[in-house]
């Protein structure tokens, strides 16, 4: 560029730089040749660890006393099995239907109170199944405030003239998780919607599709990936449960490995129920694999206009807008309602009790501990495949990511035994150097406790910092490496500055999935450990759930921030496709 | 101009003061060999026995059709990528060999993305200066700066890259690839992202700017052109070998393959038969090479090497398009029926079936042996 070039000041020479490169020989390095060795070795530590819990349950199951199974194939198995699987297809299809029902509405049309409802229909995802369960039981007492009021609209005296199905069934059980658990479908199949392209809406209507034609023939069968991912992860929630299904009467396996164990004290059988158990989520795991394969391929594939929504008249209108708002108001709505009510009573009658602050900070510091390995953890994972790339490392990564598959029963069950031999390990090595034992020092320092939150939410630290690597281009590590930064230096200059608002938001999922974990919660915490979930727990197994409603509300005000947050990612990725791509990129930069 | 160019192989001496070079002047930049190079993706060939030198102050251009390998090849002189065999030495030592591998980051190669991968979250000045860490900051924020001065961007120094045309990102990217003083420059398809008038300038330029400073440079290309205006050796890929390599005007003017040929040019392809020293073919008779052998052989003709010419054998108009200066006209070889392109101009107007009479520059024809 001499032509145009202003001449530049003479300031300090240029000799005087420390020269690398051809003139000084530099280190040589040898190594492996898939190179980031030491990241491997570190990522399969990880793996190994988060399938430990797994590898003792097939030895406690192998090793598991028989003489329980006659009485488990006789009495509890079959109705067991029989009512997971109700349980599940009613609540796949429950979710199915109003998740992509109202992501279809949102996307496609404008009707009065869309914006509002749009985000709005993501807040029943802080809400989870046991304390939805607990505030239905109360608002639909026969003496709650629900059928006391249908009684008094219809003037009626006594509850018997009013005879409600009861929610305390299967049926129920469904209602009430299809209420909380339709957020994941409408997530994954609301982005999906909004990637479709405007003309093959368009085109459709011009080939003579009316609007339910456009939906049946055109978006739900490009969608249908995204429906079933998001549809497998409510399945998975709903398996995972124990709280909401004991106190509504419904007896899922999950809930007679709990009780086989704990009633029981029968290990062998609990974690040979487990392994039965874990092939139903092994099924669950691969349709969401499956379906995923394809939705790569669709977001890849679609580049072009958008759909823009269409005005409703005002019926339909209105019937959309009830459509929408009957989900928000059931599964969220309603139960905060009930429990800002009788958390308003409680305070105003006892104030804020020293139990409610300390089970607070129990759980606030548990999660928050587990939170920071986790993303850890997580990024040893994410930045080894970004390293090197191979079969190892993918698969690696993918394995650290199955404790999220895994029921808290289950994993609590996974890691009694390797932790207790941890236990007994340190006690004996502490006797050797200290003198005195450590005790049970793994499980009463909490730390049991952490173990399982790691294990199980580690995919999501995971897979949010992987969607934060994907965003930086790889010339940007090649370019870092040539000007002289090593794999460490690459990662703190270049990759986390970048990808810190993706370990923020990674880390706040994580946080808040650990606040509201209930069944690993309830039986790996220390002695007299109470956090916010296991309190709202032992307040309704006392049947005294309004207790429990300001522990309750915390923890669903806790629920909210990842709901915001996730509303938020849905407004950016939404202006992301009207902007150039350049500043795509560098939305992160200033 | 390109006799100018082929003596360009040393820095030339373009008057600038000692202070504006980042390469004290007359020192050479670095030497690269690379040797019997080898890589394979599972069991997909993408370099099959590479060899290449570069000499001190020259711009080598890697030219192919994409997937041909050269972007892998540049990767691994860059030592981001590792090769299954071979070796590669940067001034005589092994950077990468049977048992040792240097890491990129000590190798002191720079390199030029075809996205510039500038780091969004770093200023201009910021990403230039990434490379100087070892330098105090504010040393290396006065070189940095010179450099940005070097390709005009210094007013800009504290914008962030996602402000900056992207002409202008190109230039920070070649600034902060040169800031630390490589021994060799790298660039993938470094003015592809530009829009076409854009391109010529920015490409001028950077030449220009290397040149000056007498460093060595690998360009990746696909574009034949852009290879010949800019290299001094051209190594043509393709499936992950090198098919020649030479200056432009020998890949050009004395192809190795059938291949090379048309990668240049379109050429049109005639059978012919060589006996007794003579060529001979539907469009006349020409003097065969000394080193051809008797035998059926493939003449290779240029479109612009076909004349008009009232003694030549007679073709058929077929139709012709407009190109601005000249038309290309497609021709048909009556025997045959063959199709022949020809870039002419002042043909006047002409009528499809019309007959013409055409002759070829015979200096300008190239014979391959079938």
């Amino acid at each position: 560029m001499s032509v145009d070039l202003p001449p530049s000041r003479p300031s300090d020479r240029p000799a005087q730089v420390a020269r690398w490169g051809g003139l000084l020989p530099g280190p040589v390095v040898w190594r492996w040749r898939g190179g980031a060795v030491g990241w491997t070795v570190a990522s399969a530590a990880i793996a190994l660890i988060v399938m430990m819990p797994l590898l003792a349950l097939l030895v406690l199951g192998l090793h598991g006393s028989g003489d329980l199974w006659p009485h488990l194939l006789a009495f509890v198995l079959p109705d067991a099995i029989g009512t997971t699987l109700m349980l599940l297809a009613g609540v796949g299809i429950m979710v199915t239907t109003i998740g992509t029902l109202t992501a279809w509405l949102v996307t496609a049309y404008d009707f009065f109170g869309r914006r509002w409802l749009e985000w709005a229909l993501l807040l029943p995802l802080a809400m989870p199944t046991y304390i939805i369960a607990y505030s239905y039981l109360d608002l639909l007492h026969p003496i709650g405030p629900l059928q006391s009021g249908l009684r008094h609209l219809l003037g009626l005296s006594s509850p018997r003239d009013l005879m409600l199905p009861d929610i305390r069934s299967l049926g129920g059980c469904i209602l009430l998780f299809g209420f909380v658990l339709y957020p994941y479908v409408y997530i994954s199949t609301r982005t999906m919607f909004h990637m479709q392209l405007a003309s093959l809406v368009e085109v459709a209507h011009t080939l003579g599709a009316g609007r339910l034609g456009v939906f049946f023939r055109v978006a739900l069968p490009l969608a249908r990936p995204a429906i079933a991912v998001g549809a497998s992860l409510a399945l998975m929630e709903a398996v995972n449960d124990v709280g909401a299904s004991e106190f509504l009467g419904v007896r899922t396996i999950t809930l007679s490995i709990y009780t086989t164990w704990i009633n029981r004290s029968n290990l062998g059988g609990a974690a040979q129920i487990a392994l039965l158990m874990l092939g139903v989520i092994i099924v669950l795991v691969g349709v969401e694999r499956y379906a995923r394969r394809h939705q790569r391929y669709a977001g890849n594939a679609r580049q072009g206009r958008r759909l823009s929504r269409q005005p409703l008249p005002a019926l339909a209108g209105l019937l959309a807008f009830g459509a929408c708002a009957m989900p928000v108001l059931a599964g969220f709505v309603l139960p905060v309602a009930y429990l800002v009510v009788e958390a308003v009573a409680r305070l105003r009658q006892f104030g804020l009790s020293p139990d409610i602050v300390s089970q607070t900070l129990h759980s606030v510091g548990v999660a928050a501990f587990a939170t920071v390995i986790a993303l850890v953890l997580g990024l040893v994972l994410t930045f080894t495949v970004r390293q090197n790339s191979n079969v190892l490392t993918r698969l690696l990564q993918r394995l650290a990511g199955f404790g999220y598959a895994v029921p808290g029963t289950v994993l609590a069950l996974g890691l009694l035994a390797p932790l207790a031999l941890l236990d007994a390990g340190l006690d004996t090595l502490s006797q050797t150097v200290l003198g005195h034992g450590s005790g049970v020092f793994v499980f009463a320092s909490g730390g049991a406790l952490v173990t399982a939150y790691v294990v199980r939410f580690l995919t999501m630290s995971v897979g949010g910092l992987e969607t934060g690597f994907q965003r930086i281009p790889p010339s940007l590590d090649q370019a870092g490496r040539t000007l002289g930064a090593n794999p460490l230096a690459l990662l703190l200059r270049v990759h986390l500055p970048l990808i810190s608002p993706a370990v923020l938001s990674a880390g706040l999922l994580v946080f808040v999935d650990c606040m509201k974990e209930l069944p690993a919660t309830l039986l790996l915490r220390p002695l007299n450990f109470e956090t916010l979930a296991t309190h709202v727990y032992g307040e309704a197994a006392r049947g005294t759930y309004e207790d429990g409603s300001i522990a309750a509300l915390a923890i669903v005000l806790f629920g909210l921030v990842p709901v915001m947050l996730i509303a938020e990612f849905g407004k950016t990725s939404q202006t992301m496709t009207h902007s150039p791509p350049q500043t795509d990129r560098t939305e992160t930069g200033s | 101009m390109r006799a100018s160019f082929l003596t360009s192989s040393v820095s030339q001496d373009s008057g600038l003061p000692d202070e504006d070079r980042w390469l004290p002047r007359g020192r050479c930049a670095g030497f690269l060999v690379i040797e019997h190079l080898r890589h394979h993706y599972g069991a997909l060939p993408a370099l099959e026995d590479v060899s290449l030198t570069v000499a001190p102050g020259e711009i080598l251009c890697l030219l192919g059709a994409s997937g041909c390998g050269k972007s892998t090849l540049l990767r691994m002189i860059a030592g981001v990528e590792q090769p299954d065999q071979g070796r590669i030495l940067l001034d005589g030592r092994e950077v990468c060999g049977a048992s040792s591998f240097v890491p990129p980051e000590q190798r002191g190669v720079g390199l030029v993305f075809q996205d510039y991968a500038l780091f969004p979250h770093l200023s201009v000045v910021e990403n230039v200066m990434f490379g100087l860490r070892h330098l105090p900051k504010a040393h290396a924020r006065a070189l940095a700066i010179r450099a940005l001065t070097r390709v005009s961007l210094a007013r800009y120094a504290d914008d962030y890259p996602h402000r900056l045309s992207g002409g202008e990102q190109q230039r920070v990217a070649l600034a902060r690839a040169l800031a630390p003083r490589p021994s060799v420059i790298l660039m993938d398809e470094p003015f592809s992202n530009l829009d076409q008038r854009l391109r010529e300038t920015i490409r001028e330029q950077t030449i220009a700017l290397l040149r000056d400073e007498g460093i060595s440079a690998v360009v990746v290309t696909h574009d034949p052109e852009e290879a010949m205006q800019i290299a001094d050796s051209i190594a043509l890929m393709q499936a992950g070998r090198i098919v020649q390599t030479g200056t432009p005007q020998q890949l050009y003017n004395h192809p190795a393959s059938l291949f090379v040929a048309r990668f240049f040019c379109d050429v049109n392809e005639i059978e012919a038969e060589c006996r007794n020293g003579q060529i001979d073919c539907p469009l006349g008779c020409f003097n065969a090479p000394p080193a051809l052998a008797d035998g059926a052989c493939m003449l290779s003709i240029r479109p612009q090497d076909i004349t008009l010419d009232p003694d030549g054998v007679p073709v058929e108009f077929v139709s012709r398009q407009f190109l601005g200066h000249d038309d290309r006209l497609r021709l048909r070889l009556p025997h045959t029926g063959q199709f022949i392109h020809a870039r002419l101009s002042h043909t006047g107007p002409l009528k499809a079936g019309q007959m013409l009479r055409i002759g070829v520059v015979p200096d300008h024809l190239v014979v391959f042996a079938s």
